[in-house]
């Protein structure tokens, strides 16, 4: 969440978008609401018709995955955020100049 | 006669430009403006309909007329306003151009949500973003 907040948040290049794969919607809502999500959700009965199921490639969770608007990936699924962040940090700085 | 400049003047027109002002800080991009003169000495009312950037030509509504002139005859704050406008009218609206994306195209609020107190609602992308940060998670 902190990530969030100083790294995509105010970034107009990229989004940050929650694939939820709970199945409970109940269950999802009440964890974003303890947590307090501030980003975009796909709740999980909408999650095919996003098409971004196509882009969940490991077995677990959490995962990142980078990719641009034309679904190509810039950063390979992972359970952890750094390679996606240090990515981000470069579209980052290009924002910038 | 009807033209830039040709009918008003100034000290007339201070309260009205004062008024329009106000209704353009209210009415960000509403194109009735008045203009001023490039030496500030005469000023006129009209509704901008389209400025052309590459040949610098100005086409604004007076009385039911569309007069065509060069930007040059223009204040600079005018000029100015006509660059943004010009800029803010080529920009696709964000809903546009997420439909030319294949992810942006997908998003829209009938599959996202954002959380509104307690409750999830739907939402939309606020912005066009080149690049999608997917972040696959669960409760459990």
């Amino acid at each position: 969440m902190e990530k969030y907040n100083d790294k995509i948040k105010d970034l107009g290049k990229v989004a940050f978008i929650h694939i939820s794969l709970d199945n409970d919607e109940d269950a999802a809502e009440e964890w974003a609401a303890k947590e307090g999500f501030p980003w975009l959700t796909v709740p999980n009965d909408k999650m095919e018709r996003s098409g971004l199921d196509a882009y969940k490639t490991t077995n677990g969770v959490p995962e990142y995955h980078l990719i641009d608007g034309e679904g190509n990936t810039i950063v390979e699924g992972s359970p952890g955020p750094t390679a996606s962040f240090a990515k981000i940090a470069e579209i980052a700085a290009e924002e910038e100049e | 006669m009807i033209g830039p400049f040709s009918f008003v003047t100034p000290t007339d027109m201070k309260l009205k430009h004062l008024l329009t002002g106000c209704l353009l800080a209210t009415l960000a991009w509403a194109p009735a403006r008045t203009w001023t003169s490039a030496d500030g000495e005469k000023t006129f009312e009209g509704d901008l309909k389209e400025f052309d950037n590459i040949t610098g030509k100005v086409t604004v509504l007076v009385d039911g007329r569309n007069l065509v002139f060069d930007q040059g005859k223009l204040s600079e704050e005018d000029r100015t306003f006509l660059s943004e406008w010009k800029a803010e009218a080529d920009q696709p609206d964000a809903e546009e151009a997420l439909g030319e994306q294949k992810i942006g195209s997908k998003l829209t609020n009938r599959v996202l949500v954002r959380l509104d107190g307690k409750k999830f609602k739907k939402a939309s992308l606020e912005k066009t973003p080149e690049y999608y940060l997917l972040y696959f998670s669960a409760s459990w």
